[in-house]
């Protein structure tokens, strides 16, 4: 059980580390600490019964984002960045491409990507958090894999 | 592409320096208490409507209100907390002086009287609201609108904002006004539409840190940027730098320069140029590049034909920068192709 004295050393410690997967998910510092606070506030409405603070708020971060995204489809994300901002001219090695792509990937694959390649966790733990089966989250790695145009062998893999 | 291809750009995009908070922790805090508010009166509505016999509820008469995306927009009820004290990631200590908050509707402008002890005043602003850049509230110092406090977009996470004051008279007062947008004007049409957007808007004093930080490197100019390329570029470190020297070849073609910072006060400095014999109007502000696209914010200039192109420019910040050095970088770019254009 977490003490709720303890909730301010984890927002101190800890948030940045979650802002940096909010930022992954949303593509904006802006929404995304806008993303961290709507998580952090929901787990201080829970912190006396989490056991694991961390992969709880995470939980929430990544189930915020992906109803965020249900009912913000038609309209557009708040940015703090200026409306002009320049697009580069795609470099030789494609990765500002990439970014690109995973940006344009459907919610609940762009968080799978960012749960299993940024934050390394296994299927069945990207599975726990986002409350759906292990096979799901292979085919939406796949899926995701595929649209990023990823390494044709790995979706293979991950397929099978 | 690889796996860890993709695992190398996630890390590359998301383990730069993030946006520094300080004011997070009593944002939550704010957000809790806003969330519970508006259970207790979304209760008593509900309750009321029941009793009213089926009368309909609707979202905007509630003091709070949440848009479809999640976002609390508080239309009468103050924006997000600020803290009263806090340091800055390169040592400075801020302390708030006073404090108050607008919105778009309810309470639009509120002044401030603050004292001026002759340390260096900032604005903080955290809103909860649209972040859009024309739905901005303005800043005065006395009656004249303050020309290094501008409120950009609006966003929860805390802007620090120059503000620079006459130091004679032992206090100055702050007004912020939110009845017109800081960059509206005739014609603009979209000013016309009053978003939800509740600001909190605090006057800090700060304390310089006592030995100058280190600021961190600046990014390399990308060597082309749609139809531009790098033809030189140059650095230094304020206040130590402060005079920009650029020697190009010149073609004749258009001339466009640009300008990156870092540092804690990277977004306060401001150049103005000499093209050869072009002087180009105004100054222009730093860029901040730490992840992401370039930022780019170039400035043309026509030049005339020549061998060489002599490029000179002054360096200066908004405010104090005591012991709050800024790395700086400025790019000179050049058309490619031989149209000018």
């Amino acid at each position: 059980m977490a003490d709720r004295a303890m909730f301010q050393d984890f927002v101190s410690a800890r948030s940045d580390r979650l802002l940096r997967t909010a930022y992954l998910l949303t593509h904006d510092w802006g929404t995304a600490e806008d993303l961290l606070q709507e998580a952090l506030a929901k787990a201080w409405s829970a912190w006396p019964g989490i056991d694991e603070p961390e992969s709880y708020v995470r939980r929430v971060l990544v189930t915020t984002y992906t109803s965020w995204w249900r009912r913000r489809w038609r309209r557009e994300l708040p940015s703090d960045t200026i409306p002009d901002v320049a697009v580069l001219d795609p470099p030789a090695d494609g990765r500002e491409e990439l970014w690109r792509a995973v940006g344009r990937l459907p919610a609940r694959q762009r968080a799978v990507i960012v749960l299993r390649f940024y934050e390394d966790l296994a299927v069945t733990e990207v599975a726990q958090l986002m409350g759906c089966a292990a096979g799901t989250v292979k085919s939406q790695t796949a899926k995701a894999l595929a649209s990023l145009r990823v390494d044709e062998s790995i979706v293979k893999e991950l397929r099978g | 592409m690889t796996v860890q291809d993709l695992r190398d750009l996630l890390r590359e995009r998301a383990d730069g320096p993030p946006p520094a908070n300080p004011a997070r922790l009593a944002q939550v805090r704010a957000r809790v208490s806003r969330t519970r508010r508006r259970r207790r009166i979304t209760t008593g509505v509900a309750v009321a409507a029941a009793v009213a016999a089926g009368a309909a509820v609707l979202p905007g008469a509630l003091p709070d209100t949440v848009t479809p995306g999640g976002r609390t927009t508080a239309a009468t009820a103050p924006g997000p907390e600020l803290p009263e004290s806090f340091t800055a990631p390169d040592g400075a200590a801020y302390r708030r002086l006073a404090v108050t908050s607008i919105g778009r509707s309810g309470e639009q402008k509120k002044t401030l009287t603050v004292p001026v002890t002759g340390r260096p005043l900032d604005v903080a602003v955290a809103c909860d609201g649209e972040g859009r850049a024309d739905n901005t509230p303005m800043v005065y110092v006395g009656r004249a609108p303050s020309p290094s406090a501008r409120i950009g977009a609006c966003s929860s996470r805390m802007e620090l904002l120059p503000l620079v004051v006459s130091q004679g008279d032992g206090q100055v007062e702050i007004t912020f006004d939110a009845t017109r947008s800081g960059v509206c004007g005739p014609g603009m049409t979209a000013c016309d539409e009053a978003v939800p957007a509740a600001w909190t808007l605090g006057v800090y004093e700060w304390t310089p840190p006592a030995e100058p930080a280190d600021p961190a490197p600046v990014k390399e100019f990308p060597a082309r940027f749609e139809g531009w390329k790098l033809a030189g570029s140059t650095s230094g470190v304020w206040p130590r730098d402060s005079v920009v020297r650029l020697e190009i070849e010149g073609h004749g073609r258009k001339v466009a320069l640009d300008q990156l910072c870092s540092g804690e006060l990277a977004r306060r400095m401001r150049f103005t140029y000499r093209v050869g014999d072009e002087e180009p109007a105004g100054g222009a502000n730093c860029g901040v590049w730490e992840s992401g696209a370039y930022p780019a914010a170039l400035t043309e200039v026509e030049v005339p034909e020549g061998e060489r192109l002599v490029i000179t420019g002054e360096v200066a910040a908004w405010g104090e920068t005591t012991n709050r050095p800024v790395r700086w970088s400025v790019g000179a770019y050049t058309r490619t192709g031989g149209s000018g254009e």
